[in-house]
């Protein structure tokens, strides 16, 4: 018997069964990864913010958004507080 | 140019009756279609929901339309959609609901209105809930990456820009107005309403208060300083207007006693009719309104509407709306007691409330001006911002950069700066690059994709050069190119090649597939032909880009890239200058030894380079060897990325020897090329792409044998030699012995290479940023009768003069 042929006894035999059996216990595992698709894309969302706010920065662009325009009166620019 | 078929989405109007969002929303649809402004409205409405309380005054001058109204290959082409509110209670409601895959692969420009960002401020009482604040999260990452926002006050715009991070040219404040039909009831003269207020049991003077079941209204601490302004004022009652539940009633009440108040001091009126409502703010005294946070304050508006001054909180929109002098601190009940003894003691100041919100309705709001404002916002370009004193051009090329692995990376960063330009680089790619890369000029600089919007708004540049090619490292710049629409600069987009299915696929998704297709018309020439057939969604990505990408022009490498794209697009091409710019070709400064001539008994090496696969006929060029090892001693070298994969599937006769070079460096290639008698570079389809890999073995002066088609035809005859694309292995075999034989001409190589230096390209660069567009800024399509810039040095001849200069 050669090894190729014997290796492809092994999966027939041990391989493929164990597949399968695999597959049908990734139920929770495919809500899982639902999951974790839907965090990556919101860390994909943050690190886009995080290149945007370095970029504006570095540009210079970031002073008006950040300061000029968002001077608030006291209550206002304490939101949480109210809470 | 006015955007021509507008979609509001309405479907937040089919909630919560005709108050707040879904009234302002649809007053303000009201006055948009009411204008007569060319552009055909589209109200979007779900069919699963009670239909907007408007919707037959609505439908009177705009369309109610479904998603699937919007799905069908017949459906209306939507130019730019109006998101009436982001946020909507129902459960599903996420960005997928709000933004359709229908219209997300329209990609219309996007507006929307915000009122508020409340749940976003205070998440511990909005937000607890996973699944609300999964939605509420979605919703807010599509206003983020909205064209354009309009923010229903000051104190909303604020927000907005402060804790949603959006830049604040792309958002402004239009307010609003009372609603159309209450402002009808406000005209009812206030002794025909006399007896209302009796009928809810005010029976003397009374204060009032329009709120609502939601914490921010502060209702106990009214009610608490309600208590502490009738001790010196006995006699006067608070009516609180809004639905409540019984329990919250009882609440209420309790508080009322605790505070010593009389029994009917404090009267609910529980949910009231519009005409009650506007009868009761007609004969308040007063309207208290100390709300711990809102995005704008309508009942304040509608008090000053019925003559009544109003007493609110001194934070959030509520700020705006009142007079300083009556401003108060929501929080603490002596405070809006003390607003309310002020305004009860002093009719001069009642008289300057009352004046305030007068010149309030008159001057600053309106649904005319905030019509007026949404308008000017749908209008497709802004006017070219002015050059700075020193005159350089300010460019920003938009792709990606090395190391990305695209051999597109390392032309854009050597070839697209010079001394003559400013070049900022809008990188595309997710890391944040720590160091400049190598080579950068230290005029230009490197900044992500992101920034490109705000740069672009703010008039940073005078040009934009979005680089694209067929793969997945240029979707950030397709983004970056939507993202951009609108600003000022002008927009190129350089194609490395006509064929872009790739890059669309990458960005929308399986949406790319249902692009709609161009109206291509059938080519005369055999290989456009071909091409046409092979990608026929050639012609829906280029349309899409014509149509969505407000671009004034594109730059190719090629003429036979130009023609192709004129082919696939059809009369749409008009809408675009192409210019052309070939690739550059760098010779090295030492160019290496030939190898020595494949005299008799010496094997020819012969080469192919580059990508191996399919197109590049590999097959062929192996028959053709075999043919000649025949006769002679042949060498192969066979050098690219997945070279020793594709090798294997040919069949290479075993007395000829091989050398296969799997992706190899940079130097590893450069001398495999220069080690060749001859190299072979074939390809069919062709979709007029530039080669670099020709342009390096040009460089070398290796003797090439190309297939007559695409780009390859340009070349002149002193540099090549041609064998037609569909030829056979004996036509390849002659053409590779020609070839080889053949002594080079260095003259008239010289002569080609200066104009492909990279020199000439720069030059060619600086004339096609000189040009101005005005067609372009004034109608926003481009003028294409271009003459003197093809007729520019670096551009020889028309397209297919190469070829019949050769036939002839």
């Amino acid at each position: 018997m050669s090894i190729r042929s014997w290796l492809r006894a092994c999966e027939k035999r041990f391989l493929r069964p164990l597949g399968r059996r695999v597959r049908g216990t990734t139920d929770g595992t495919r809500q899982r990864s639902d999951e974790l698709g839907r965090l990556e894309r919101r860390v994909e969302a943050l690190e886009s913010l995080v290149r945007e706010l370095a970029g504006l920065a570095y540009l210079r662009l970031d002073t008006v958004a950040t300061t000029a325009e968002t001077t608030r009166p006291a209550i206002a620019t304490e939101p949480r507080e109210a809470a | 140019m006015i955007a021509s078929t507008v979609l509001v989405d309405l479907r937040a109007c089919q909630f919560n009756g005709d108050r707040g969002i879904p009234a302002y929303a649809q007053s303000l649809t009201a006055e948009l279609v009411r204008r007569p402004s060319g552009i055909r409205w589209l109200l979007l409405q779900d069919p699963r929901w009670p239909q907007p309380p408007r919707a037959a005054e609505l439908a009177a001058r705009a369309s109610w339309c479904t998603i699937a109204d919007l799905e069908g290959p017949q459906a209306a082409r939507v130019d730019a959609v109006l998101t009436g509110c982001f946020f909507l209670p129902h459960h599903g409601c996420d960005a997928g609901y709000l933004l359709p895959a229908c219209l997300r692969r329209q990609q219309p420009r996007r507006l929307g209105i915000v009122y508020d960002l409340v749940p976003l401020l205070f998440p511990d009482r909005y937000l607890a809930n996973e699944r609300v604040r999964r939605q509420y999260h979605d919703a807010l990452g599509l206003l983020r990456r909205s064209d354009h926002l309009f923010a229903i006050s000051h104190a909303s715009r604020r927000d907005v820009i402060r804790h949603a991070a959006v830049d604040p040219a792309r958002v402004d404040c239009i307010y609003g107005d009372i609603d159309h039909r209450k402002r009808t009831l406000m005209a009812v003269s206030a002794a025909a309403t006399a007896r209302t207020p009796g009928r809810f049991g005010l029976t003397g003077p009374f204060c009032i208060c329009v709120g609502g079941d939601d914490w921010r209204k502060n209702m106990e601490t009214t009610v608490r300083a309600f208590a502490r302004f009738r001790r010196d004022h006995p006699g006067h009652q608070l009516a609180i207007v809004c639905r409540l539940p019984d329990r919250r009633i009882a609440d209420l009440q309790k508080v009322a006693r605790e505070e010593g108040m009389p029994s009917g001091a404090l009267v609910c009126t529980g949910y009231i009719s519009d005409e009650d409502l506007v009868a009761l703010l007609q004969h308040a005294e007063m309207l208290v309104y100390p709300s711990l946070y809102e995005g704008l304050g309508l009942p304040v508006l509608e008090a000053y509407g019925c003559g009544t001054p109003a007493v609110g909180s001194a934070s959030s929109s509520v700020a705006e709306l009142v007079l300083p002098e009556l401003g108060c601190d929501p929080r603490e009940p002596d405070s809006i007691a003390a607003a309310m003894g002020r305004l009860a003691g002093h009719p001069a100041l009642r008289e300057r409330s009352l004046a305030f919100g007068r010149r309030l309705l008159a001057e600053e709001l309106g649904w005319d001006r905030a019509a007026d404002r949404v308008l000017e916002r749908l209008a497709a370009r802004r006017p070219r911002p002015p050059r700075p004193p020193d005159g350089r051009h300010r460019l920003a090329v938009v792709g990606a950069l090395p190391p990305a692995r695209t051999g597109i990376a390392p032309y854009t960063l050597r070839h697209l700066q010079d001394r003559r330009w400013r070049t900022t680089f809008y990188e595309a790619g997710s890391a944040l690059r720590p160091a400049p890369p190598a080579g950068l000029l230290a005029t230009s600089q490197v900044v992500p994709t992101e920034v490109l919007p705000v740069a672009v708004e703010r008039g940073r540049h005078d040009t934009v050069i979005f680089v694209l090619g067929n793969s997945a490292h240029h979707v950030d710049v397709l983004e970056a190119m939507i993202r951009s629409r609108g600003g000022g600069p002008r927009r190129l987009a350089y194609l490395h090649e006509a064929a872009i299915e790739g890059l669309c696929r990458g960005w929308l998704g399986p949406e790319a597939d249902r692009l709609p297709a161009s109206d291509a018309g059938d080519s005369p020439v055999p290989w456009i032909r071909k091409a046409i057939a092979e990608r026929p969604a050639m012609g829906s990505c280029l349309r899409f880009l014509a149509e969505r990408a407000e671009l004034d022009g594109l730059l190719v490498n090629s003429e036979a890239c130009r023609d192709l794209i004129r082919a696939a697009l059809g009369p749409l091409a008009d809408r675009w200058t192409i210019d052309v710019a070939f690739l550059p070709i760098v010779c090295p400064a030492a160019t290496a030894d030939r190898p020595p001539p494949a005299a008799a008994g010496r094997p020819l090496r012969i080469g192919s380079f580059g990508m191996a696969g399919d197109t590049k006929r590999l097959d062929l060029f192996t028959q053709a060897a075999a043919l000649l090892a025949r006769q002679r001693p042949v060498e192969l070298v066979i050098a690219g990325w997945e070279a020793r994969r594709y090798c294997r599937r040919l069949t290479i006769p075993a007395e000829i020897r091989r050398e296969v070079l799997d992706a190899p460096d940079d130097e590893t290639l450069a001398a495999a090329m220069t080690s060749v008698h001859v190299a072979v570079q074939l390809r069919w389809p062709t979709f007029g792409e530039s080669s670099g890999v020709v342009n390096q073995l040009l460089g070398f002066r290796t003797p090439l044998v190309v297939a007559e088609v695409g780009s390859f035809a340009d070349l002149p005859d002193g540099v090549a030699t041609f064998v037609p694309a569909d030829c056979s292995a004996e036509a390849l075999a002659r053409a590779i012995v020609t070839a080889a034989d053949r002594p080079l001409a260095p003259d008239r190589h010289d002569a080609f290479l200066a104009t492909r230096s990279p020199e000439a390209f720069a030059a060619r660069i600086a004339e096609i940023l000189a040009a101005e567009s005005p067609a372009a800024n004034a109608t926003g399509r481009a003028d294409n009768s271009r003459g003197p810039l093809l007729r520019s040095p670096h551009v020889r001849r028309p397209a297919g003069a190469a070829a019949a200069a050769r036939e002839s």
